[in-house]
């Protein structure tokens, strides 16, 4: 049976941009190697001090520890995992998949704390989601998807199609 | 104003995350994503550089000489170029001072020329010298060139190099004056001549040089310019032989002659050797110990043969130095191979951190495996090992699960008709070696049916070490009171996979 004090070391508070307190299991938590390796340097010692994740706000941390608490108990992703030409894969789990249909804004902010908090494979399936976004479409229909001015001059436009002229059809 | 108009989400990403998208995005999609807007032409474009410009194709037509020359004027495109492949296409031979003509794609002379030559080989030196000038200038703009490479079939990296523009527009002229000769035939030591000329002009090279040579494909003249081929042919790095599908004379008269064009004496930086056989094998053709380099680090064989007496020691007189090896569809119905000799020797290959191995047809005496047919095909017939740990584990267990396996992959290039043959078994050296080759559902469901069912194996094949749940372990094993797990059930001694999960597991 564990000690009350262990059972404390397990869980801990983060502050979100916005101010906001959040408590949450440690395991959770350190699906963030961020929030890990902060933890570490602290020698293991349970802390009642919140920690600080000035970059994220309540919302979009809410969503990523839901990301972290059903991938709680998944094994840590290699160190090589990007540069390995086997794993080029766009594939998307189910839970993952609908985990992401969220708003743009929403999706993109995912991405930015996944960076942020380094959550390997919460990235990488934010970069995967918006890649499967890309995918078959014309450059019209993603400036449509992703709300994008098109501030090319014709010049430069046609610069552009003709150095894509040279790469199509290899 | 556009200026006010907010950035969207995907262009407020910083540099690396869009790399990250974009290194996800198929080709077709990496154009589209370049035409969208100037934040993402510009966040893209290292990677659109580094896909299509770090290897690119030309011919020496000079239209296509002089992409090559816009091309190293465009530093952000010549930053990432590593590699240059010339191809041998036809399109006649054309006098230099009509090249303008020629890359503005006129069909006949705007100007005479004012030189006449008295023969085609004064009109086709001097093409060698224009061409090779021209090449010259442009190279010298690539600061990471590393390998020059000729020949309409070279392979850079295992991939097949296509034409940087497609050579479909490229066409001969109807010369006024008689000068240009479109019947001239552009030979592969031409063209050889004309990129090691360059390579001369260019200074003290660490630019490698490959070429490959397509063996009784079509008649050789033997080479009247000697001279740079003998300059070229110290710098070899990379040379791929593609044996075509002819008569054994023609083969055996042709390979000689090749064979004397790339003196084995004279090679001695050859770091990539690629064999290939085009629906022909041919047993006697390769002498694998003609090939005396001393840092070769590249061995691949396609739709080949191997026999161990010449095999093995080229095995081991450059165990020192191989890193890299492919065996791709080797072996046939007729000449089938034991491999386990083979794979003891590459065991010692302390360097070796490469091994792809695909489709290997087996010897008849190695033991067949039936029960295996319910694997994945994929992962039973074809390996991709990297690194020193996924081989020495993968090799350690392809030689105690030594088998065989009946398959006939989709796009394997056999073609058997009726019975084909059976390959080696690679399904459980693949599980041992690395987690990307884990057990499907289908696969977990066969080996638990056949663990439960011990006096009543498939196809009533004796125990072996595959049926050990220590070495092979399943994770998620059906509730023990169910009689059959869902994808399939044992009838009449055999494991039968119900037919959506067939589909599904691709078998």
């Amino acid at each position: 049976m564990a000690s009350a004090s262990t059972d404390a070391a397990k869980v801990i508070k983060v502050t979100t941009s916005d101010g906001i307190d959040i408590t949450v299991d440690r395991q959770v938590a350190e699906r963030s190697i961020l929030i890990k390796n902060l933890l570490e340097d602290l020698g293991g010692e349970s802390t009642d001090e919140p920690i600080p994740i000035p970059n994220v706000n309540e919302a979009v941390m809410k969503k990523v520890l839901e990301w972290c608490e059903h991938h709680k108990a998944d094994p840590p992703a290699s160190q090589d995992d990007d540069s390995d030409s086997r794993k080029k894969s766009t594939d998307i789990e189910e839970w993952d998949q609908k985990f992401m249909q969220v708003d743009q804004e929403m999706l993109f902010e995912i991405i930015l704390a996944a960076n942020y908090l380094d959550i390997k494979a919460l990235l990488d399936v934010g970069c995967k989601t918006v890649a499967n976004m890309i995918k078959g479409k014309s450059p019209d229909e993603i400036r449509k998807t992703f709300n994008i001015q098109n501030d090319f001059t014709p010049e430069e436009e046609d610069q552009i199609r003709r150095e894509n002229e040279w790469a199509e059809d290899r | 104003m556009q200026e006010n108009i907010p950035l969207s989400g995907l262009q407020r990403l910083p540099q690396e995350l869009v790399d990250k998208i974009v290194n996800k995005v198929n080709d077709r999609d990496l154009l589209a994503l370049q035409l969208t807007c100037k934040r993402l032409q510009a966040d893209t474009s290292f990677e659109f550089g580094r896909r299509y410009f770090t290897t690119i194709k030309f011919c020496l037509h000079p239209r296509s000489l002089h992409l090559l020359t816009v091309i190293s004027l465009s530093p952000h495109l010549a930053r990432h170029v590593e590699n240059v492949v010339f191809g041998n296409e036809q399109f006649g031979l054309i006098d230099p001072v009509h090249d303008n003509d020629a890359r503005l794609a006129f069909f006949g002379h705007t100007t005479p020329g004012p030189h006449s030559y008295d023969n085609v080989q004064k009109l086709e030196e001097a093409r060698v010298m224009a061409s090779a000038s021209i090449i010259t200038q442009a190279l010298t703009h690539f600061p990471k060139l590393k390998l020059v490479l000729v020949g309409d079939e070279a392979h850079v990296d295992g991939s097949h190099v296509g034409h940087t523009r497609p050579t479909f527009g490229l066409h001969t002229f109807v010369c006024p004056s008689g000068h240009c000769n479109p019947k001239y035939k552009l030979d592969l030591h031409t063209v050889y001549a004309t990129v090691a000329l360059a390579l001369h002009h260019l200074g003290p090279p660490d630019i490698r040089v490959g070429v490959c040579l397509p063996i009784g494909e079509y008649p050789l003249r033997t080479s009247r310019l000697c001279p740079p081929l003998r300059f070229g042919l110290r710098s070899l790095a990379q040379l791929e032989l593609i044996f075509y599908r002819r008569d054994d004379r023609h083969i055996t008269q042709s390979r000689d002659t090749w064979l004397q064009f790339v003196n084995p004496g004279q090679i001695s930086k050859l770091e990539t050797l690629h064999i290939r056989f085009e629906g022909y094998i041919a047993l006697s053709s390769i002498k694998f110990d003609t090939f005396p380099s001393k840092c070769l680090t590249k061995f691949i064989l396609e739709n080949g043969v191997i026999r161990h007496e010449r095999f093995l020691p080229f095995i081991r007189q450059n165990a020192a130095s191989l890193t890299h090896i492919t065996l791709s569809e080797c072996g046939s119905k007729r000449y089938s191979v034991d491999w386990y000799p083979i794979f003891v020797e590459f065991q010692k290959l302390m360097q070796l951190n490469y091994l792809k191995l695909k489709d290997l047809v087996c010897d008849p005496s190695v033991l067949f495996r039936s029960r295996d047919a319910q694997m994945s095909h994929g992962m039973s017939l074809r390996t991709e090992w990297k690194g020193r740990t996924e081989i020495e584990v993968g090799l350690e267990y392809l030689q105690l699960t030594y088998s065989s396996v009946q398959g006939l992959p989709a796009d394997s290039g056999f073609g058997y008709i009726g019975r084909c043959p059976s390959f080696l078994n690679l399904r459980y050296a693949n599980f041992k070696a690395s987690p990307m080759y884990r057990w499907t559902q289908v696969e977990e469901d066969v080996l638990w049916l056949r663990r439960i069912n011990p006096g009543n194996r498939a196809n009533r094949e004796p125990a072996d070490i595959t049926d050990s749940p220590d070495e092979f372990p399943i994770s998620a094993q059906p509730a023990a009171t169910a009689e059959y797990p869902p994808s399939c059930i044992l009838f009449e001694g055999r494991i039968w996979v119900q037919r959506p999960f067939l589909e599904a597991s691709g078998l």
